[in-house]
């Protein structure tokens, strides 16, 4: 069976090269997966918040799903610090609130997790988000996964 | 000597990879709710892999395949352009492809979020799978 002429594999990001395994989710672990899984945007955070405010936000998850990568967008260029907490696995994802550039991606580069993170029925994760700027910012969080 | 390109995963020779778009019409400045929406041909199925767009202004957008009623995000929150679309250069990668049947119809909800008409062009991008048929 010959491959398509078009265009490299998925698993190959333009961006990375050869070294996209190194960025990819593990394909073993994919593969583990139920193949009727389908593609979902799991938005953690949406809202605008005041200048060099803080708000809370919480995700509660209504099927079972599996998080495989994050991105963020913010209405100002200072952007914004979060951290996260699963409150049924009570993991925290940070110690400390992080830089928006330090933890998400964009859709052009997404973030991706080499493993997937599973997401229970009634997982909840809830979020910190500390806007950066002088500014009111809206700011969007989202975490691509399957469902 | 040419060297044969890596098999793709669930792709084989005599699929084609194909462009949907879904145009919609131009975006008032922060108009919200503008319906467009896409069916898939009737020849082969569709094996979504990218999303590539371009606007003239930032946008947001919800996303369902009418085919299996099933919504890509949450129905009370549409997902902003920069967290959904990528450019060919370096397009958005779904977490999986998604396949969608012949002559499904995927619908979507857009919102200008720039307070200017916004010009924008929405392509699902994947492969045509031929010999699935």
């Amino acid at each position: 069976m010959s491959g398509s002429l078009y265009l490299p594999p998925p698993e190959i990001l333009h961006y990375r090269q050869t070294a996209s395994p190194d960025y990819l989710p593990d394909q073993a672990e994919l593969d583990k997966l139920d193949p009727r899984l389908r593609p979902y945007a799991f938005v953690l955070f949406n809202g605008s918040i005041g200048a060099q405010s803080t708000d809370r936000f919480k995700y509660a998850s209504q099927t079972e799903a599996w998080i495989l990568s994050l991105v963020a967008s913010s209405s100002q260029a200072a952007g914004f610090a979060a951290q996260f907490y699963d409150t049924m696995q009570q993991l925290l994802w940070e110690m400390s609130p992080i830089p928006s550039t330090l933890r998400f991606g964009t859709a052009q580069r997404q973030f991706w997790l080499k493993t997937p993170y599973h997401l229970p029925l009634g997982g909840q994760i809830q979020s910190r988000i500390i806007n950066l700027a002088n500014a009111t910012n809206a700011i969007q969080i989202v975490a691509w996964g399957l469902r | 000597m040419a060297t044969k390109p890596a098999a793709l995963p669930g792709v084989v020779s005599q699929d084609q990879l194909f462009w949907y778009p879904i145009v919609p019409a131009q975006l008032q400045g922060n108009q919200q709710n503008v319906a467009a929406n896409v069916q898939i041909q009737n020849d082969a199925d569709f094996d979504w892999r990218w999303i590539i767009a371009s606007s003239t202004g930032l946008f947001s957008v919800l996303l369902t395949d009418d085919f299996m009623s099933k919504p890509l995000m949450p129905s009370s929150t549409p997902i902003n352009s920069e967290n959904i679309v990528g450019t060919a250069q370096l397009p958005f990668v779904l977490p999986k492809p998604y396949r969608l049947n012949r002559t499904a119809t995927v619908s979507a909800l857009f919102n200008d979020r720039s307070g200017a008409p916004n010009t924008v062009q929405f392509c699902l991008v994947g492969y045509k799978l031929f010999s699935q048929r």
